[in-house]
């Protein structure tokens, strides 16, 4: 018997028992929303996270030749909180159904983690409550005190992204819950895949904030054309250095998962493996696309399509991510719900669904307001006291 | 049992679940009534021509932003966290219940913050009539969040039928049922109120803050206010109305049951309505001016009457987390279960405090100790916060073997113990042994256990 099987018998005995309420939905239903939930929480956490690299880098940058970047720089700062606003809420969304198909896992996870997973509460705060304290130090422009409190931002949502990690990574793996919970194992959870993983995430922050910049200085009213123009090309520029390295980085993931994790990653019986081909695809289409728009930045399509594309390739990464998941936790019988446990309330499922819409027109038409109101007359929104 | 434990120093888990819960339902409840305030009094302001309002309503929006969007929402993911981490069998069953009136809520959420943004974004760009309009967008939708979510939190302790819908495959049914449960509309009614009141005395508070008022604009701006804690008084018949509806046993608890139990629920309501009289009559009536350390202490008492309400909605709840299905020790209270532990034994079922290797050679006082921490550590330390030792000091083996067939009558909040007949003897062993006097002297060779010790 191998190494390998003997800890995973060990770790069987651990799994707890899935919910016996089952499953509210159809599994399809189910397995869809967990992805695509994920790549909308994804959307607005890169953000998060991602400013965090490029505003030092434009605000230094932008003091020294290049004064259109500082005022992007300050631009994205007002933005930034309201990112980690929709970070946190879309994140709720993304918790509900992964919660509902794995919590079992999850939360076993959670505990193993334990007062580090609840710090992340702490981090979130602390991060949230500073990009309001950066904004006062980049309005003055104190570069300095800005950088130390940019670091810190930095540093707090890079502990929560490494908690997330520990928790995805360890909640794949029973084979290492007993020795976590004895304290024989470190927390940190030793699987090749955690380093190139979390590499994978930040580097992708990155690439998808550049695009963000990109896209909100199209829309940034009143705003001069060559100072749009300064910031289109250093956004999809970013995003183009980021997604080279990305390449590289998803390769090392790849290399890192066990061969059947592999495999499964090119099963193209399973639409999640093909979506995700797809998007690696996408990722390359981006290069062009990043590379075009970035010369020619007035040409505001190709900021839509690298938007697009951009978003398409989260939505398929995500669905990868599930390949990844489904079989890993394949190993262990009884850790995946099947349609055995479907107990489908299909009034209150298309309650929701009726919500949902209802929603997002109302969201739609409020921005839809916003956009063709009048531009406000302080370029940086209401006075600040 | 089938989940490891997250231990929580000193206070215990349940103690860190509802500090981080009252914060954030007394952010959450201002963030429902600031919500509400905005959109009546902006129009009222717009109807009646009154910028002075308006302005304040600005400075008030930022508060919004500033308070319910980041501690509000960190305190919310909060609540999932910490549930989690110490009942995680508990929310799994409420969210394979009611996922989709999460997810409802969710969508009220999500609309709420970008109305929130919009709202606060857009004072000078939107017409006034828009710009009410999106408040009333955001009020609205806060308030349905809190419709949804008041509806899980009551199913709690009133789950009405949705057990037998569910025996019968009427999953829907459960739902609707579980949701609109007994005591689903007096609790929305006393914290709809409460949500009012909260925007009420933050408006008095941030009035004082924000240095651009005169005295005579304070004074103007605290009036108006001071109408939204005047339906303070609502709180007694609604809470009335909310103990008519619940189970005779919880209602025993806040009303003498449990001494702790009635001192908060008698404390949280006279809070409420002395904050509606002193409203009503020095502000509305006599158009009273109320200071910053005035407003502050208003504040401190509306967290404390949030708090106390709070803690005993949950603890009369006890022994279950959800009345009549699953204990607080995430042991459901289901013939079948029931059945199978005391039959196999619980310690089968429990693979993270009693692994298989070691069950096989763990001696009586280990496994009496495995005992007790399956089914007690959820609500007693051994000799700390309610401690079991001192509680069965003196207690000779035979009262402490005799009682653990009657823990549930014993004290109303506790459920009884669960498994076969030699495990409560284990567990009978291991408790008399905490108390070193009681040992009779030619006992020890039990006590060579390592596990079976104190830790
Ligand atoms: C749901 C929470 C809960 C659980 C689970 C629980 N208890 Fe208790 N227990 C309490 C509370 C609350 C008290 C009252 C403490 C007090 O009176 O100070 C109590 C009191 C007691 C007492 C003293 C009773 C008396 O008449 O003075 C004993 C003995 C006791 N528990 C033993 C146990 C044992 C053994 C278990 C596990 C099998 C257990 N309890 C599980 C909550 C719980």
């Amino acid at each position: 018997m191998s190494a390998w099987i003997i800890l995973a018998q060990a770790g069987a005995e651990l799994v707890p028992p899935r919910d016996e309420f089952g499953l509210p939905g159809p599994l399809w239903f189910l397995h869809m929303l967990v992805p695509l939930t994920f790549a909308l929480h994804a959307v607005f956490m890169n953000f998060a996270l991602g400013a965090a690299f490029i505003v030092p880098v434009f605000w230094g940058v932008g003091r020294r030749r290049e004064p259109a970047l500082l005022d992007a720089a300050r631009r994205l700062v007002r933005a930034w909180p309201i990112a980690v606003s929709f970070t946190i809420t879309s994140g709720v969304a993304a918790l509900l159904f992964v919660q509902v198909l794995y919590g079992h896992m999850f939360y076993t996870a959670n505990i193993l983690i334990g007062w580090r997973w609840l710090a992340i509460l702490g981090y979130l705060l602390i991060g949230f409550y500073l990009i309001y304290a950066l904004d006062r130090l980049i309005v003055r422009d104190r570069f300095g005190a800005g950088m130390g409190v940019i670091v810190l931002i930095a540093l707090a949502f890079l502990l929560v992204g490494h908690e997330f990690n520990n928790n995805s990574v360890l909640m794949l793996m029973p084979e290492l819950w007993r020795g976590i919970h004895d304290g024989e194992l470190r927390r940190h959870a030793p699987h090749a895949m955690w380093n190139p993983r979390m590499f994978h995430s930040i580097i992708g922050a990155v690439a998808v904030t550049g695009v963000w910049v990109a896209v909100l200085a199209r829309g940034w009213r009143p705003y001069a054309d060559d100072a749009r123009r300064i910031a289109v090309r250093y956004g999809l520029r970013t995003a183009l250095v980021a997604t080279v390295l990305q390449v590289v980085s998803g390769l090392w993931f790849y290399v890192s998962l066990d061969p059947d994790v592999q495999r499964s990653m090119f099963a193209f019986s399973d639409p999640r493996a093909v979506l995700w081909m797809l998007a690696v695809l996408g990722g390359f289409g981006l290069l062009f696309l990043f590379w075009r728009g970035s010369e020619a930045p007035d040409d505001a399509r190709w900021v839509v399509a690298s938007a697009g594309v951009t978003a398409f390739v989260l939505v398929g990464m995500s669905a990868g991510r599930e390949v990844v998941r489904l079989r890993m936790l394949a190993r262990y019988p009884g850790a995946l719900f099947t349609s055995a446990d479907v107990r489908v309330q299909s009034g209150p499922m298309l309650a929701f669904v009726v919500a949902l819409a209802i929603g997002l027109a109302v969201v739609a038409l409020m921005l839809y307001w916003m956009r063709t109101a009048p531009a406000a007359s302080s370029t940086l929104g209401p006075s600040r006291d | 049992m089938y989940y490891p434990a997250f231990e929580v120093p000193f206070v215990g888990g349940p103690t860190l679940i509802a500090v981080i819960a009252i914060t954030h339902v007394f952010i959450a409840h201002f963030a429902v009534g600031a919500g509400l305030f905005n959109a009546i009094v902006e129009t009222h302001a717009l109807r009646r021509d009154r910028p002075l309002l308006r302005q304040f309503l600005h400075d008030y929006s930022r508060v919004i932003v500033l308070l319910p969007f980041i501690l509000g929402a960190v305190t919310g993911v909060g609540i999932w966290f910490s549930i989690a981490l110490v009942a995680p069998r508990a929310t799994s069953l409420l969210i394979h219940n009611f996922v989709w009136a999460w997810a409802i809520e969710w969508v009220c959420f999500l609309v709420e913050i970008a109305a929130g943004y919009v709202y606060y974004y857009s004072w000078d760009r939107l017409s006034p009539r828009r710009h009410a309009a999106v408040g009333w967008i955001y009020a609205v939708a806060a308030w349905m969040s809190l419709f949804v979510i008041n509806g899980i939190i009551t199913f709690m302790l009133t789950p009405g039928d949705w057990s037998d819908r569910r025996a019968a495959g009427d999953y829907s049914g459960a739902f609707w049922t579980g949701l609109f449960n007994p005591t689903f509309l007096p609790s929305l009614l006393l914290r709809s109120v409460s949500c009012l009141a909260l925007a009420g005395i933050f408006v008095c508070v941030v009035v004082n803050v924000v240095p651009r008022y005169s005295r005579e604009e304070r004074t103007t701006i605290i009036h108006t206010a001071s109408h939204f804690l005047v339906p303070l008084v609502l709180m007694v018949p609604a809470a009335m109305w909310y103990l008519g509806q619940v189970p005779a046993s919880a209602r025993g608890l806040a009303f003498g049951g449990a001494a702790a139990m009635s001192l908060f629920f008698i404390f949280g309501l006279t809070c409420s309505v002395l904050l509606a009289v002193y409203a009503y009559v020095a502000l509305v009536r006599k158009r009273g001016y109320v200071s910053l350390e005035t407003s502050l202490l208003l504040a401190a008492m509306a967290f404390i009457a949030t708090g106390s309400m709070e803690y005993v909605r949950e603890g009369i709840r006890k022994p279950y987390v959800v009345r009549g299905y699953l204990w607080s020790n995430e042991i459901a209270n289901q013939p079948a279960e029931l059945a199978r532990l005391n039959a196999e034994g619980v310690l089968a079922h429990a693979p993270w405090i009693a692994p298989a290797d070691r069950r096989a050679r763990a001696d009586r006082l280990t496994r009496g100790r495995w005992m007790f921490d399956v089914q007690c550590a959820k609500c007693h330390t051994i000799d700390g916060l309610n401690g079991v030792a001192p509680l069965i000091a003196g207690w000779p083996r035979d009262l402490i073997r005799y009682n653990l067939d009657h823990l549930d009558k014993l004290k109303g909040f506790m459920p009884p113990v669960v498994g076969t007949p030699q495990e409560k003897d284990d567990l009978a062993d291991w408790l008399f042994r905490l108390n070193p006097v009681h040992h009779e002297p030619t006992a020890s060779p039990l006590a060579s256990g390592v596990e079976g010790q104190r830790r």
